[in-house]
């Protein structure tokens, strides 16, 4: 090959998209051709260049927050209708299944290994349909867990209180910030960092809005070096949550919150499948400070309820998205 | 009325697929309210026209790059848009989005003159070659699958994408 048909493929070669002639001529060529290589350089600098911009450009510009709620409105007044997408996922594995009832044993044994072969692939093209948003996962996690419950319950929320609340993707990957807001006037009270990573869905960081106090989780929901029997035995010093432990209550989960100034653990107790109480424990004092009762009519200790859109501005910066969420405490 | 379970499958779908449609159409019209209205657009088709989709034909993110590229597309031929209408509000100055650290200010000058440079250069190209070097660059689409969105032969994609990308450094010599 010369010069000028080298030339037609080099960007092709840099995108990996030759043949292994097509490689091994480039590869000879460019070995002796001084020109050919100062030419590859430079449509990989542009390539970089263009990747790099691309990125720039396109961080700095998001979809409006009432997006989602122009596309629902239209459609919401129009006839039921599955999304055709899924009834294919649906009907592929379905079909599978239909014709593996009719098929002799060795002939069932390929179709299944093949059918999760197909599962599998679909799963992997289409991951959305079969799970939440990262940003509904994000949320639920935030609303679910015990130190967010803490702080909510310290702000005095109760049982039948709702909060709403909306997560805003960070610049990191998987990361997530979930803005926890008064529903009656939308204010913020305290902003949840959550990592929505399979295998680590937890809280990171609890920051609250007033005197800008920051709460630091730990993964282990306990201090460093404390056991759950040792936090249990500092709960064991009220009363109130001795008599639930005595008549056989036990930790469903635990939570630990330290900012500068202080230490708290949080307890979740458990009696029959539903949570009793959240007690609040001062751990530089080592005393219970608070037990926050639980309504036991509630079947699950999160509710969530999707309803309209309101978009407007927060505290000068925020725009509330459609997402909100009620959390029973 | 449509069941609220059928939109909140259409919601799961747009919150994972939201950023990929709307930056996609905005590299490509070079208007963040024209990406938007794509972006409405976009996903109202794939709720009423979802069973024009072929799973043998390619994957869903092939679909939907397909649609979101059409709707761009006839927009340009619809209202004539200049190709590239760089989106003044940028340029006036950014915004983090809530709770994200803030860059440098050198920094972001740099970033910034870096990418107006390309986004001038980007402006010279017709709408065909933004749109693959926008598929490539960006969305990372394999030549294959860029033939399957564009609905042209794999040897057009290869001879657009030497065009555009030679079109572009040709701009961004000084």
């Amino acid at each position: 090959m010369n010069c000028k048909e080298i030339n037609q493929l080099l960007l092709s070669y840099l995108d990996n998209e030759v043949s292994t002639e097509e490689r091994d001529a480039i590869v000879a060529h460019l070995s002796a051709c001084p020109s050919c290589r100062e030419e590859l350089e430079a449509l990989a600098s542009t390539q970089r260049e263009l990747r790099h911009a691309f990125k720039v450009i396109t961080a700095r510009v998001s979809p409006s927050s009432y997006a989602w709620a122009t596309i629902k409105q239209p459609l919401e007044r129009e006839e039921h209708r599955r999304i055709p997408i899924l009834i294919m996922v649906k009907s592929k594995v379905k079909r599978g299944i239909d014709r593996l009832r009719q098929q002799p044993v060795w002939q069932k044994a390929l179709a299944c290994a093949l059918s999760v072969a197909l599962i599998v692939g679909l799963c992997l093209t289409i991951p959305s349909l079969l799970g939440q948003s990262p940003e509904a996962m994000a949320e639920n996690i935030a609303l679910e867990d015990p130190g967010v419950q803490l702080l909510l319950a310290e702000k005095g929320f109760s049982v039948s209180s709702k909060v709403y609340v909306v997560a805003f993707k960070s610049d990191k990957r998987n990361i997530y910030y979930v803005h926890l807001m008064r529903p009656e006037d939308k204010t913020l009270i305290g902003i949840a960092t959550v990592d929505v990573e399979e295998g680590k869905r937890r809280v990171i960081r609890i920051e609250l809005t007033e005197a800008s106090k920051s709460y630091t989780l730990r993964p282990s929901g306990l201090p460093e070096g404390v056991s759950v029997d040792a936090v249990i035995n500092v709960a064991r010093g009220n009363p109130e949550v001795r008599g639930f432990l005595d008549a056989g209550a036990e930790v469903s989960r635990t939570a630990y919150l330290s900012s500068p100034e202080k230490e708290f653990v949080g307890l979740a107790l458990r009696q029959d499948d539903k949570e009793l109480c959240l007690v609040k424990i001062d751990w530089g004092k080592r005393e219970v400070v608070k037990v926050y009762m639980l309504d036991k009519s509630h079947e699950s200790q999160t509710t969530a309820i999707r309803t309209d859109v309101v978009p407007g501005m927060m505290d000068g910066k925020l725009t509330v998205s459609s997402t909100f969420e009620r959390i029973e405490i | 009325m449509a069941k609220q379970s059928e939109l909140e499958e259409l919601e799961a779908l747009f919150h994972c697929h939201k950023d990929m449609v709307f930056k996609t159409a905005y590299l490509i019209l070079g208007d963040t309210q024209e990406a938007e209205n794509v972006l409405q657009e976009v996903f109202i088709k794939v709720y009423r026209a979802g069973d024009t989709f072929r799973p043998e034909k390619g994957g869903f993110n092939t679909w939907l790059h397909r649609i979101t590229v059409n709707q761009c597309i006839s927009k340009c031929r619809k209202k004539h848009l200049p190709f590239f209408s760089l989106d003044e509000r940028l340029e006036e100055g950014d915004f983090d989005p809530p709770g994200a650290p803030s860059q440098l200010p050198e920094e972001l000058l740099i970033k910034q003159e870096e990418s107006e440079r390309i986004q001038r250069a980007m402006k010279s190209l017709d709408r065909k070659h933004r749109a693959v070097l926008t598929l490539r660059y960006f969305d990372d689409l394999s030549y294959d699958e860029i033939a399957q969105v564009l609905k042209i032969p794999l040897g057009t994609v290869k001879s657009r994408l030497n065009t555009a990308i030679k079109a572009l450094r040709k701009e961004l010599t000084p």
